[in-house]
């Protein structure tokens, strides 16, 4: 009895010390670039060291004041805004095709949306390169929006599906029986109980776009610079220390966009 | 008192109501999804202030019959007609009926008094006159203190209840109710019931009720409508069909009847007939001949007693004691199962295995032939 009382407690020990070893380990890789760069920003350094040599703000006032990084940031901006846009006025709508309409073959539909996110996205890119080509839209504005409106459209429709599927539909045949009228009963019901899922998906669409580097890099052509572009171009000639911020920027406003989009999805509930 | 129950069909059926009282008027509603013919021709007045149960086995249609009432769905023939309009193709928004759904669907992100006023707004009532009629029908329902609450703060009767309120509350000429208590446990069950029969009575709605629960019906209605394979199979009195279905599946639905195949034969009198049943003759009034069906409901059986017509004698297969009474499954040759409801006193060796003899007086006695 004492025996495997004693085995079991060594053998709880080692699950013990194994477990936080895992979860150490793994923050550790998970944490400690972000703080490595956080705390590298924070420096007036000419070039990149660790640990820092001095201390100040120069490279974020940098990163705001010189058009070098405010160009990029701005075009990813607009993009990314342009994006989230789009893909909501595509998805919307054809959401409540899907969901409310009597259209056939409702999951094919839904399954072709989301298709391609299984898709390799350089694999992707170069098919649309070819397409773009085809169409005059490589290096436009238009064109990189579709290309990531594309890119976000599968997850915001999995997003949207969720959220709709728990708005039961008897809500707007209660709406409709006591004298609104469908569009009005979507508009006042529907869409109002779907609003937290719908900035969500905005959010989740525009951090997709603002994050991304491939497709930009096949489709933007010379004139169209975003920032992660930007970054990569800039890592390959030599590195501007003024990346530390920005990256700790982009941390920042990423984790509290997503933050936010957490929370809305959850009241959405 | 009539055993003789099967006219063609539709005819024995209490459907016409006087012109200047009926408030709905259904005629040869017809619908089909494919190949699947859900409604075949439903033929229904329901008068002014009425309350209809719409009762039925799931796939008898009811559902459907209800979506085209409230206009979720298009008959594909047929009119309906209500206080004299006809609404067949109108928009659920345009035909003035009032809906109370299985899951309350309550408005989750407004508060029970705005969504009781919600059919006010969209018939652009006052605000102020709103109000007013808000709190009259939050009174109706026994609940004025939960105005400002929102409806998952609510238990499922009174979310129900407000529901109720918001469909009543603009006054519509028809109310649809698609079985409102289904979400409910028992006992809450029975309080609802009691609690819509008085809303009826104070505010006098012609009321649709649908259902799948006899007693529910039994207990709320002036009429009860019996859906079967897309046609009302009766539509009468709950008493009524109850003591004299029309036929052989209503007899099961409505009443739990047991069925035992009969012979009747001429015995010289046109509207007296020999009937011979699982062993035993004797005469019932009917001018039914040949192959015949007795329905007896479980409750008219009872333990052998001399001088009744029909006795069923077998093996007991099951016995329950349920308090006062005993439940009792006999085996009778050439009828099969037979359930009765038996007085519990002196019943103590009704045990499985023994041999048990019941019988039913003659005028317990419904003579079917379909």
């Amino acid at each position: 009895m004492t025996a495997t009382t004693g085995a079991s407690k060594l053998l709880d020990a080692l699950a013990r010390l194994v477990g936080r070893t895992v979860v150490v380990a793994f923050l550790g890789f998970m944490v400690l670039p972000a703080v490595f760069i956080g705390v590298l920003s924070f420096s007036n350094d000419p070039y990149i060291m660790f640990p820092p040599q001095s201390w100040g703000t120069d490279r974020y006032v940098e990163v705001v004041t010189s058009s070098t990084w405010i160009r990029p940031i701005t075009l990813s901006l607009e993009v990314a805004a342009a994006t989230a846009v789009v893909t909501l006025a595509v998805v919307v709508p054809a959401m409540f095709a899907l969901k409310r309409g009597r259209v056939p073959g409702t999951m094919a539909v839904e399954s072709a949306g989301i298709a391609p996110m299984l898709f390799p996205v350089a694999a992707y890119a170069v098919g649309m390169y070819a397409v773009f080509a085809e169409f005059g839209l490589l290096g436009t504005f238009a064109g990189i929006v579709v290309a990531h409106t594309v890119h976000a459209v599968p997850l915001v429709i999995i997003l949207l599906s969720t959220a709709m599927d728990q708005i039961r539909p008897e809500l707007e045949l209660a709406a409709m029986t006591m004298g609104a009228s469908r569009l009005r009963a979507w508009a006042g019901i529907t869409v109002r109980l779907l609003l937290p899922a719908i900035l969500a998906a905005a959010i989740f669409a525009f951090v997709l776009s603002f994050d991304e580097a491939v497709f930009i890099t096949f489709l933007g052509g010379p004139g169209l610079v975003t920032l992660p572009k930007y970054i990569f171009d800039s890592v390959q000639f030599g590195v501007d220390p003024a990346i530390t911020a920005v990256a700790t920027l982009l941390m920042v406003v990423t984790a509290g966009l997503m933050l936010g989009a957490t929370v809305l999805r959850g009241r959405s509930r | 008192m009539t055993q003789t129950l099967n006219p063609p069909q539709g005819a024995e059926m209490d459907r016409t109501t006087p012109e200047s009282d009926v408030a709905l008027r259904i005629r040869a509603l017809r619908k089909s999804f494919g190949a699947n013919e859900v409604l075949r021709g439903v033929d229904l007045d329901l008068g002014a202030g009425e309350f209809l149960t719409l009762l039925g086995p799931s796939g008898s249609g009811k559902t459907t019959l209800l979506r085209i009432l409230a206009g979720f769905d298009t008959p594909d023939s047929g009119q309906i007609l209500l206080r004299g309009r006809d609404i067949s193709h109108l928009s659920p928004a345009e035909r003035d009926l009032g809906m109370v759904f299985q899951q309350y669907a309550l408005f989750p992100h407004l508060t029970v008094a705005d969504n009781v006023a919600y059919g006010l707004k969209m018939r652009g009532w006052k605000p102020e006159r709103r109000a007013r009629r808000v709190a009259e029908m939050l009174e109706l329902v026994g609940l004025p203190d939960k105005a400002k609450s929102r409806p998952q703060q609510l238990s499922g009767g009174q979310q129900q209840r407000v529901a109720l309120a918001r469909a009543l509350a603009y006054e519509p000429q028809l109310l649809l109710m698609d079985e409102p208590l289904g979400a409910l446990d028992r006992s809450l069950r029975l309080q609802m019931q009691e609690e819509i029969r008085r809303v009826h009575r104070e505010v006098g709605t012609t009321i649709i009720f649908v259902t799948h629960d006899q007693e529910e019906a039994l207990a709320l209605s002036d009429r009860v409508a019996i859906m079967h394979e897309g046609e009302l199979a009766g539509l009468a009195a709950p008493s009524q069909l109850y003591q004299n279905p029309p036929s052989t599946f209503v007899a099961r639905f409505f009443s739990n009847a047991n069925l035992v195949p009969a012979t009747a034969t001429d015995g010289g009198q046109p509207d007296i007939a020999e009937i011979t049943a699982a062993g035993t003759s004797f005469t019932l009034p009917t001018a039914h001949r040949g192959e015949v069906t007795l329905a007896v409901r479980p409750r008219s059986l009872r333990p052998a007693v001399d001088g009744d017509a029909l006795y069923l004698t077998g093996e007991v297969i099951e016995s329950l004691l349920l308090g006062e009474e005993r439940q009792v499954r006999v085996r009778v040759d050439g009828v099969g199962p037979v359930t009765a409801f038996v007085d519990w006193r002196g019943t103590d060796d009704l045990v499985a295995g023994q041999t048990c003899r019941l019988s039913v007086p003659a005028s317990e006695i419904t003579v079917l032939t379909e």
